[in-house]
């Protein structure tokens, strides 16, 4: 990927343009916190542009957490990205899902992110759960909260969400709290609240407010950015890099001026804007090119990432889907991202499947064992054991063999069978197999539940909020 | 015949100055105007726009074209009848109150200036309140709302049924567009129009405006 010289290379250019050209910040409390701390504060017509020395922004950087732990509900559920641990999550979030009994695609409600939440928790090598769907049938104005309940309520694991505002981050602090049963016992951080600069070069009002928030509040931030190289980003991928890069150390650096100390997730969705569609691509190479790369400044930075990768953009769980989470997943392990997220996203990260989370998560296992790659040692190099059976024996039956035949790859619905037996099982393709498997994960998983007394007061809370706000649940449009 | 092919193959290239020279040029050699707008600057456009849908070009080389056709309308304007209409056609747009995606919005909007229409872009983030005083003030013939999120787009509802309150609708046309946004929506909340691509948009208004 890039080489020292380079990843140096586009942290100085990051630097120029946080400097030079600076960003636009659209939040008095950020401007006034920049400001104090030394920054040159430009303002024009209707924007406030915020020029950031090299400096601050390299002390920010050397203040911001290396070791992250995204605590869970419980503490066997934490996750601490190490060295070249890499693991996969969902991506969030999608508008519509392609429903487990139909296979029709429909809009995603509060029971399919309860379902996704809990088959999440029952799949081991999904560390922490990015939210993967929207309630569309809930009251849009409280989305999140639905979204934090489903989630909070079916899996122990670390999630990543987006609060949308301050006052959502807030009541979402209060759910996290009562699934903790009450802050003076625990003071666990459950959630990471992610939020998004806009491309090119701008904090928005609420991305400010969560993020001073946040970090008030101890709670960690994936700051994840999405420049589109050739609309929001320059065209050629080294400049959407170094924006991206520019606009995540922006947002860190509001974070540590806040709170020295305050943990930072380096989030990456740089991708094309694919100018013959005109739309943007999430399948596409420069994506898996752009996040591997994010992957590396990241390390340059001593943070833990989130990249995405394993995205695609067919519409079916079909071989392309396969093909582009395969590659990209696989570039971006190479590159050590610590999160890698896109299981079960079709359609350029709008729908989420099943299947394709199946065979994505059994496909993720054998990359996580491929970039282990293999360890050369005495016992495995098994010199003796080869000397013993010679010429003339097998290994079938040698003890070294029951020592180490559980280190062998094996599938789960990938289909290793011979052609008969195949045939005999009813000739199943792949994705049958794949959405079969999901209905049984969530038909037999029981997570760690909260207690009725909680999960009562969660609810509570959501519906005293939205009688704040004037919502009215029955009165709402589907 | 040979003036007219050759200004639309200069829209064709997007080569904005030169179109503006070839359309003066032919002014002065006779051409009646409403025929160079529909036998040279349309027809590069449209053969642009099929190109585009056949994915044979690129995004910015249509935008390319829509600024060239755009010069070339403005220099036509003074002499040009059938479209005074579209002249007068005034849209408002914005994205709604929470919401911060623009690129659809952007695109819409370029692709509305190339034809002569009047876009008065309210940016992102648009509240009830900015949206019904910009109508109040401007007086806009559409109103076009773009949401990209399923919490924002309900402001769209807001917003129709605030115009409603105010008796500002009638005369109004409500536009509305964006990922989540289906026509389903769009009936169910009350907007006249719904469109998912913008150069259904552009043909839209170049029916209703220019033709016949
Ligand atoms: C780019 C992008 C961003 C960029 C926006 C940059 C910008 N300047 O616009 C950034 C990174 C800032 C961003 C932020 C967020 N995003 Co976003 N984003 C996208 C993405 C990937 C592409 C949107 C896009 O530009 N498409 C290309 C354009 C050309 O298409 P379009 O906008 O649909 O427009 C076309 C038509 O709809 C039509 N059209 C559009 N408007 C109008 C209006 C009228 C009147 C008409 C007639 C037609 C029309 O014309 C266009 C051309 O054909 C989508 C996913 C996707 N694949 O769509 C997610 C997506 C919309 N985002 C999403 C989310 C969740 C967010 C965040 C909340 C993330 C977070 N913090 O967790 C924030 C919200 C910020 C905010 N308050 O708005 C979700 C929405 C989920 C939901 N609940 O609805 C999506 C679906 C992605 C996902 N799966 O998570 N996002």
């Amino acid at each position: 990927m890039l080489s020292a010289q380079q990843v140096e290379e586009i942290h100085r250019a990051s630097l120029k343009i946080l400097s030079e050209t600076g960003v636009k910040v659209d939040n008095s409390r950020a401007v006034e916190i920049f400001s104090d701390a030394g920054a040159t504060i430009e303002k024009h017509k209707e924007k406030v542009v915020v020029k950031i020395p090299a400096k601050l922004v390299e002390d920010c950087i050397k203040k911001t957490p290396g070791k992250v732990t995204y605590q869970g509900r419980l503490e066997k559920c934490d996750y601490t990205p190490a060295g070249v641990n890499v693991s996969f999550t969902t991506f969030g979030e999608c508008n519509y899902i392609i429903d487990l009994h139909n296979h029709k695609v429909r809009p995603s409600i509060k029971k399919d992110c309860r379902e996704s939440a809990l088959i999440c928790d029952a799949i081991d090598s999904i560390k922490v759960v990015e939210r993967p769907l929207n309630p569309s049938d809930c009251p849009p104005a409280t989305q999140t909260l639905h979204n934090a309940e489903s989630i909070f309520t079916n899996t122990a694991k670390h999630a990543f969400i987006g609060a949308g505002n301050v006052h959502s981050l807030n009541k979402m602090n209060e759910i996290a709290k009562i699934c903790l049963g009450g802050k003076e016992i625990n003071n666990r951080k459950i959630f990471t609240a992610t939020v998004c600069p806009v491309s090119p070069l701008g904090l928005g009002k609420d991305c400010c407010d969560i993020i001073i928030e946040a970090a008030l509040l101890d709670i960690g931030l994936l700051i994840f950015s999405m420049p589109l190289a050739g609309a929001t980003a320059p065209v050629t991928l080294a400049g959407a890099l170094v924006l991206q890069n520019a606009e995540i150390l922006s947002g860190l650096v509001l974070a540590q001026l806040t709170k020295q100390g305050t943990p930072c997730t380096y989030g990456s969705a740089a991708t094309i804007m694919d100018l013959t569609h005109v739309d943007v691509s999430l399948g596409a190479l420069e994506m898996a090119l752009l996040s591997a790369a994010a992957a590396r400044l990241a390390q340059y930075y001593e943070l833990p990432s989130l990249i995405c990768g394993g995205i695609s953009d067919s519409k079916v769980p079909d071989a392309q889907a396969g093909y582009e989470f395969s590659y990209s997943a696989l570039l971006c392990a190479q590159a050590g991202g610590s999160i890698i997220s896109g299981l079960g996203v079709l359609e350029k990260g709008i729908t989420f499947d099943y299947a394709k989370l199946m065979m994505d998560v059994e496909m993720s296992n054998f990359l996580t064992r491929v970039i282990e790659g293999m360890k050369i040692s005495p016992e495995n190099l098994a010199l003796e054991i080869i000397d013993e059976v010679g010429q003339e024996g097998e290994y079938l039956t040698h003890t070294h063999t029951f020592d180490h035949m559980r280190e062998q790859s094996t599938v789960n619905i990938f289909n290793r069978l011979k052609r008969p037996d195949w045939q005999e099982e009813g000739e199943k393709y792949l994705f049958e197999k794949a959405y079969k498997e999901a209905e049984n994960l969530i038909s037999n998983h029981r997570p760690d539940l909260l207690s009725k007394s909680q999960l009562e007061d969660i609810s509570e809370l959501i519906s005293q909020y939205e009688l704040e706000l004037g919502i009215n649940r029955d009165e709402e449009l589907k | 015949m040979y003036e007219t092919e050759l200004i639309s193959q200069t829209v064709i290239d997007g080569d904005a100055e030169r179109v503006i020279q070839l359309t003066e040029k032919a002014l002065e050699k006779g051409f009646l105007a409403e025929d160079i707008l529909e036998n040279a600057l349309m027809i590069g456009m449209n053969a642009v726009a099929d190109k585009f849908k056949h994915r044979k070009v690129m995004i910015p080389e249509v935008l390319m074209s829509t600024r060239a056709m755009h010069a070339g309308m403005i220099t036509l304007t003074p002499h040009l009848q059938k479209t005074r209409k579209l002249k007068k056609t005034k849209v408002l747009i914005g994205t709604v109150a929470g919401d911060l995606h623009d690129i659809g919005k952007n695109l819409l909007k370029m692709i509305l200036e190339s034809i002569g229409v009047e876009v008065i872009d309210l940016g992102i983030d648009v509240s009830l309140k900015e949206f019904i005083q910009s109508v109040r003030k401007e007086k806009p013939q559409y109103l076009m709302m773009s949401s990209l999120l399923t919490t924002t787009m309900p402001v769209m509802l807001e917003v129709i049924e605030e115009l409603i309150k105010c008796d500002m609708k009638r005369g109004l046309k409500v536009v509305v567009g964006g990922g989540p946004v289906s026509e389903v929506f769009a009936n169910e909340i009350g907007a006249d129009l719904y469109f998912n691509d913008p150069f259904e948009v552009r043909k839209y208004f170049i029916e209703k405006y220019c033709t016949g």
